[in-house]
């Protein structure tokens, strides 16, 4: 069939009934449920730099699905996730005190933990495998715990992901300024009279449970990338703790989606999808978000480098003016030799003028709007201003002057150059002799 | 008599079975405006830290007002270094001031009109209202310095103990931290300073607590900024304690 054809199927499946339309629905919603949550939960942990704690508890819950399935004798959704939410609290209790009774840093903990945990949840679950037949008979499945499986996702395992969601959401919500305390600054939150240790120990007990109910969907070995990878993506994206929430889950509820989806069209495993799309969430933070995006300080930078360029043209274009040139229409080849350049450079110089309202190339000549004249002038002002500030505070000769404002004029802002033109009296002429436009300090850079 | 707002009695402080501070033993008085001054290493931090119930103590206690911190906790507000804090944090200046009235709020209220009032006004007060939508990161040291400064406002303390509120700020926020210490020593009690400067010291405050491991004098500021008592703070002779602290630690670990 074809892609077009298989997302028709998804879809529509979605409306019919019996068992494989129920399946694919169990499996959406336990998908968007577990990423929803994850989403919310994760801001708080990468914050406060526990993913790669995530990411142990994830893989130390096993031996507990193995332990409870052995247990109680059976596939029992709610003995299982005792023994998982037992195991994680362990881990978290030993990685703890492996750093404080001894000089092993927080890292390794965490390693020495993870394989240990998950080695005896594997040798667990290879001893059910070859237990007497009643054992292994019932244990058929367990593997979906390493992996992860919507398919299999059944209305009990859905009342436990909303169970979840419902107590997690409610409790970083009713929580939410004493956890953005203790995050922010332990410090100052133990000084108001909290405690960051019994906020940590939330995180942790909301963690594990986030991580025991998601394991159907994500496995142990991919569940923290649900808890860290939509996190980082709203991280890039907003400057606000209470966004960076919302936006993390989101994003985590349609990579939840997305996942099922992609797995129905392309086989290519629930898991896997999800977190690929978490990826692609990540990635087109990291190059389109308005503030730390690459895309976005690349644009920022080009539009800084154009402005600079047009603003050398316009202070070139002064100059000549200056020795009693027409302001207004210089010639390409006057430009270029003020210049020092090929008349060629200039001329593609001044082409890109164009679209500025400063001026345009027009029959060899830059043309000169009242508007880019005005800004001449300023830009010119600011320049001498600067020089002589250079020369009477750094102590700088006059002809070390020159190099130093050449940068500095596309930058001076109003209040700068009022501060300057107080600070230096407003002078007439600058170190080298020149005269400085005359002007009122509201004309700084724009 | 009422019991002073800060008193310190036999404090010792250990880190890592080492002590770090010995033996402190002072009453501050009520409108004290106190710089804590002396060398790198000194326990001035430490000092702080422990008055505010952030460590535990080896031995001695700290009083507020006659009782112990846990229940004066409205009473005191604390502005940690610069440097402890994670400036990418996701949060602006205006929600970052508002936190200095979770004290007051307590557990699960969220912060009403009057609370966002009075971090305004501390704003003003710092001269930061045009910053308060900002996101902390993009402002300069200085600037951040007066945010913590305005958090401490909000949280209307009659005590207050700042670390290092002069570090690396530049001149314009030296003169506005200046200021508001006046103003809040004189509105509201009693405020304790880490300042590192000797410089200044003597201009800023008007008692001084020279401390080097243990404390080598505290009083009005023309009293104790001496020769001869900085000297003793600044010199070479007090490092005998940390030697001793040194040896205490490795036979307590059973290191030799």
């Amino acid at each position: 069939m074809s892609f077009a054809e298989l997302t028709g199927e998804f879809f529509s499946s979605l409306l019919g009934r019996g068992d494989a339309a129920q399946a694919t629905i169990h499996a959406i919603l336990g998908a968007c449920l577990a990423g929803l949550t994850c989403g919310a939960l994760g801001s708080f942990i990468i914050l406060r730099r526990m993913a790669l704690f995530a990411d142990m508890l994830g893989h130390a819950v096993l031996p507990g699905v193995a332990v409870g399935f052995i247990l109680a004798g059976s596939k029992s959704t709610p003995a299982l996730l005792l023994g998982s939410l037992a195991a994680g609290l362990l881990a978290a209790v030993l990685t703890r005190a492996i750093t404080s009774y001894s000089p092993i840093k927080d890292d390794a903990s965490l390693g020495i933990t993870l394989s240990l945990f998950y080695a005896i949840g594997i040798w667990l679950l290879s001893w059910i495998t070859r237990a007497g037949p009643e054992l292994s008979s019932q244990s058929s499945g367990l593997n979906h715990y390493l992996f992860g499986n919507p398919a299999i996702i059944q209305t009990v395992d859905l009342v436990f992901l909303v169970s979840a969601a419902v107590v997690v959401l409610l409790l970083l919500c009713l929580f939410f300024k004493e956890l953005t305390a203790s995050i922010f600054d332990p410090s100052f939150t133990v000084s108001i009279g909290l405690s960051p240790r019994f906020f940590d120990g939330l995180l942790l007990v909301l963690l594990t449970l986030v991580i025991v109910v998601s394991l159907k969907i994500l496995g142990v070995i991919l569940v923290a990338a649900l808890l860290v990878i939509p996190p980082a993506a709203a991280y890039l994206l907003t400057d606000r703790l209470g966004r960076m929430v919302a936006l993390s889950a989101f994003l985590g509820a349609l990579s939840g989606f997305g996942g099922v989806y992609l797995d129905f069209v392309f086989g290519i495993g629930v898991g896997p999808a999800i977190v690929c799309l978490a990826f692609l969430w990540l990635m087109t933070a990291f190059l389109a978000s308005p503030h730390h995006g690459v895309l976005g300080r690349y644009l920022l930078q080009k539009r800084l480098e154009l402005k600079t360029l047009r603003e050398n043209l316009l202070t070139s274009a002064w100059r000549i003016g200056e020795r009693g040139g027409e302001l207004a229409a210089i010639p390409i080849g006057e430009l270029a030799s003020e210049r020092g350049e090929e008349p060629s450079a200039t001329r593609l110089l001044a082409r890109r003028m164009n679209g500025s309202g400063w001026g345009r190339l027009e029959n060899d000549l830059l043309v000169l709007t009242s508007k880019g004249q005005e800004r001449a002038r300023a830009l010119m002002r600011g320049h001498r201003l600067w020089e002589i500030f250079l020369q009477r505070e750094a102590s700088l000769a006059p002809d070390h002057v020159h190099a130093g404002a050449e940068e500095i004029e596309h930058f001076l802002d109003s209040e700068t150059l009022r501060e300057l033109e107080a600070l230096l009296d407003n002078p007439e002429t600058d170190p080298h002799g020149k005269k400085i436009p005359p002007g009122h300090s509201e004309e700084g850079t724009p | 008599m009422t019991a002073p707002p800060i008193e310190i009695h036999d404090l010792t402080v250990s880190y890592d079975q080492k002590p770090v501070l010995w033996n402190i033993d002072v009453e501050i008085p009520e409108g004290a405006l106190v710089g804590i001054i002396g060398p790198n290493g000194a326990g001035k931090s430490t000092l702080l830290k422990a008055c505010m119930g952030l460590l535990d103590l080896s031995s001695g206690w700290v009083k507020i007002y006659g009782d112990p911190i846990e229940q004066q906790r409205e009473t005191v507000g604390y502005i940690p270094q610069r440097e402890e804090i994670d400036w990418d944090f996701p949060i602006t200046v205006r929600d970052l001031v508002l936190m200095g009235r979770y004290g007051h709020l307590g557990l699960l209220r969220r912060p009403g009109a009057k609370d966002r009032l009075v971090a305004d006004e501390a704003l003003e007060q710092v001269g930061m209202t045009a910053f308060a939508d900002r996101q902390i990161a993009n402002l300069s040291g200085g600037q951040q310095q007066r945010i913590f400064l305005a958090r401490a406002l909000a949280q209307e303390s009659r005590i207050y103990l700042m670390d290092e509120p002069f570090a690396g700020v530049d001149a314009t926020t030296e003169k506005t931290i200046v200021k508001l210490l006046e103003q809040m020593r004189s509105e509201s009690g009693t405020l304790l300073v880490v300042h590192h400067d000797l410089q200044t010291a003597s201009e800023y405050f008007d008692h001084l607590l020279l401390l080097n491991r243990r404390m080598v004098a505290f009083g009005p500021t023309e009293e104790v900024f001496t020769e001869e008592l900085l000297r003793k703070t600044y010199g070479g002779h007090l490092t005998v304690l940390s030697q001793a602290g040194e040896a205490i630690r490795q036979s307590k670990s059973g290191k030799k």
